[in-house]
């Protein structure tokens, strides 16, 4: 009676086991498709991100004029120093209302059909984390091409 | 006699033990599956919350002609739209806002005793919900009934202010119940 | 000898292991359906997000998981099948099909106001036209039509035994050169997704004549073969009516025609409100009285100052005025002509600046 009783506990002890392999299995593939939604939004994010604030209109043009500016020369104001005092103050408010706190980032503006340096802005250690999203769009200036590219991730 | 009661006693609790544990297989079974089916519903509210945002902030009543690729809002538009009439056109089930996000940095750049008027009055735009009696002196647009419980997603947008010709940052955020 | 006991564990044995074979069995019957209508049901869901990404994202895309599907019926706006029936997100025109379904998003665009929907057809899909009078009318009516369908469909002609189909641009380009082809009632056999166009004048249905859709150009109805055998007319007012039609039937040419009202008559409603708020601002901000001068100023933005007055331009008063047509035309149908008309004062607005 023993013998057969510890049989049975060891059956479903075996028993419970499976469930919870295939509960675990079934929650990691399940979970796929959480990250299929969650990569598409913050794709959106990235995307709308950089869009806006470079659309965003200021005392010195909107902040796409004063980077093509800080880049080119030229604008209304002193545009490399507008934009390293502004853009940062843009960034933490639009993240703060999202309720991304957690996020961090990095902008960078780099020539694309000409030889130059590009123009950076934010956490450099963005651009090389393993865990990134980011998104661009170009800058157009008599010609000459800047692609700006916003990177974001999760901060550790 | 005692020894083969005790024997068929024995062997029916193996028997009761064997249903119970196949009894056990299926209840974890079934409720395995409901789990599942709880997980695909609340996955296919996040899918929904997103396709409606992503509508919103495409929306040609709502975006100014500017901007083909969206997320470029008229505060004249959203002004004069109404719960009723973006609901004809993204269906129901929603609540959706968009706020102002006003540059006071723009203050520090004013002479000292100007600073603390422009903060209040930046402060205050943000903080009021726009009608058609402020329209545009507000920065708060808000559409249909917002519920208890629900499922939050926000991106950031432009809002073109008409009257004084000038581009805001915004935020867009859109709510779908999370109750069954 | 075999003891009372042994024959009871047979017995019990035998009873139990009865009873947990057919439970099983009925289970996994049971659970097998679940699953697979559970399978039915994600791929249902699964088409309704593709399609709505398609609507949102613009780019074309391909589905194919209705293979195993018994019951497939498109009744727009609800797609019927063996899960019962579900609502699509977006605007769809529909054409079901067990194999690779092909989505593609198109739009009518009148600058102020656009109107999009998703094409979701069988990728072996080809529409032949076949313009038993070939007019200019009728050849100006199929490129009109042909415009509103999507673009990676194939199309052609079909004349008595000759069917030919090629990408849009080159049956456009095969229509602007084909005054002189005379066609014949199309009598080939047809590969399964073919729908045949068939465009006259007027019609005599009792010379069976083949087709998938009647066109009457001296009429103005559309005709399709109903369940019994018979001929179903219905009107159609402009070249989108057709492609629905095309696509799905009278039904789909409802939903069309009430998506279509229902998403322009709240559009019309916002931007009448906006353009009153925004003149009254405008206004406001001049504090002062207006001065209609429409000979002097037609094309200005808002307010003018001339000679130490201001006048009130007249091209938000005329879009304001077109809307409100607009809305009053709503009511009897017949809207399109006017909404074409606000698009250019609307076009007048953004040429000056002025939007």
């Amino acid at each position: 009676m023993e013998g057969q009783t510890s049989m049975i506990a060891i059956a479903i002890a075996i028993v419970m086991l499976i469930f919870i392999a295939i509960f675990l299995l079934s929650s990691s593939l399940g979970s796929q498709t959480s990250q299929t939604l969650k990569a598409e939004y913050r794709n959106l994010y990235a995307h709308n991100a950089l869009l806006s604030v470079l659309r965003t209109e200021t005392e010195c043009g909107t902040m796409s004029d004063v980077m093509k500016a800080a880049y080119f020369g030229g604008g209304k104001c002193d545009s490399r120093k507008f934009l390293d005092s502004r853009m940062p103050g843009f960034m933490q408010d639009m993240l703060n209302a999202t309720g991304h706190t957690d996020f961090d980032w990095f902008i960078e503006a780099s020539p694309q059909n000409f030889e130059g340096v590009s123009l950076s802005l934010g956490n450099p250690a963005v651009k090389d984390a393993k865990e990134k999203w980011d998104a661009r769009t170009l800058i157009n200036w008599e010609g000459y091409q800047l692609e700006a590219k916003l990177y974001l991730m999760t901060k550790v | 006699m005692m020894k083969s009661q005790a024997a068929i006693t024995e062997y029916l609790v193996l028997v009761i033990m064997i249903v119970l544990i196949a009894f056990i297989a299926v209840v974890l079974l079934f409720g395995f599956e409901l789990l599942n089916t709880g997980t695909e519903q609340a996955k296919s509210r996040e899918r929904r919350a997103l396709f409606t945002l992503e509508s919103f902030a495409a929306s040609t009543a709502l975006n100014g002609p500017q901007y083909q690729k969206g997320s470029f809002f008229e505060d004249a538009r959203l002004t004069a739209a109404t719960c009723g009439d973006l609901e004809n056109l993204f269906g129901s089930g929603w609540w959706a806002e968009v706020r102002v996000l006003k540059d006071k940095a723009y203050c520090d750049s004013l002479p000292v005793w100007r600073r603390s008027k422009c903060q209040q009055d930046m402060r205050r735009e943000e903080n009021i919900v726009c009608t058609k009696q402020n329209y545009p002196s507000c920065g708060i647009w808000r559409f249909c009934a917002r519920e208890e419980k629900m499922i939050y997603t926000s991106v950031p947008v432009n809002v073109y202010r008409k009257i004084n010709n000038t581009v805001d940052l915004g935020i867009l955020t859109v709510g779908i119940p999370s109750g069954g | 000898m075999i003891s009372v006991f042994e024959i009871f564990r047979v017995l019990i044995g035998l009873v139990v292991f009865v009873f947990v074979l057919t439970f099983f069995l009925r289970l996994s019957d049971m659970y097998s359906n679940t699953q697979v209508m559970g399978k039915k049901l994600e791929t249902v869901n699964t088409f309704d997000q593709v399609a709505a990404q398609t609507f949102t994202s613009e780019n074309p895309t391909t589905f194919s998981g209705f293979r195993d599907f018994t019951t497939l019926v498109y009744e727009p706006p609800k797609v019927k099948s063996d899960v019962g029936q579900k609502t699509l997100s977006v605007p769809v025109f529909f054409i079901p099909s067990k194999g690779v379904i092909l989505l593609e998003k198109q739009c009518l665009d009148y600058n102020w106001f656009r109107f999009c929907w998703v094409y979701a057809y069988p990728n072996s899909t080809q529409i032949l036209f076949t313009p038993l009078e070939n007019t200019a009318d009728a050849r100006a009516t199929i490129a009109s039509i042909v415009q509103l369908l999507p673009d990676s469909m194939d199309y052609g002609y079909c004349s008595g035994d000759d069917a030919r189909a090629s990408t849009k641009s080159g049956f456009v380009q095969y229509l602007s050169g084909s005054a002189t082809e005379s066609y014949q009632p199309c009598t080939r056999q047809l590969p399964e997704g073919s729908r045949v166009v068939v465009i006259n004048s007027t019609f005599n249905f009792s010379s069976g004549l083949r087709g998938d859709a009647f066109m009457e150009l001296s009429s103005g109805k559309l005709y399709r073969k109903n369940s019994t055998g018979g001929m179903q007319p219905t009107g159609y007012r402009d070249a989108l009516d057709v492609a629905a039609f095309i696509a799905g039937g009278e039904k789909s040419l409802e939903f069309k025609r009430s998506t279509l009202l229902r998403e322009l008559a709240a559009a019309t409603k916002i931007m009448k409100e906006r353009t009153i708020l925004v003149s009254q601002r405008l206004r406001e901000r001049n504090k002062q009285d207006c001065m209609e001068c429409s000979t002097l100023f037609p094309k200005a933005c808002g307010w003018v100052d001339f000679s130490g007055n201001k006048y009130e331009s007249l091209l938000y008063k005329n879009f304001l005025s077109s809307l409100g047509a607009l809305e009053s035309s709503m009511a009897s149908g017949d809207y399109l002509q006017q909404l074409e008309t606000t698009a250019l004062y609307y076009e007048s607005l953004k040429d000056e600046g002025c939007e």
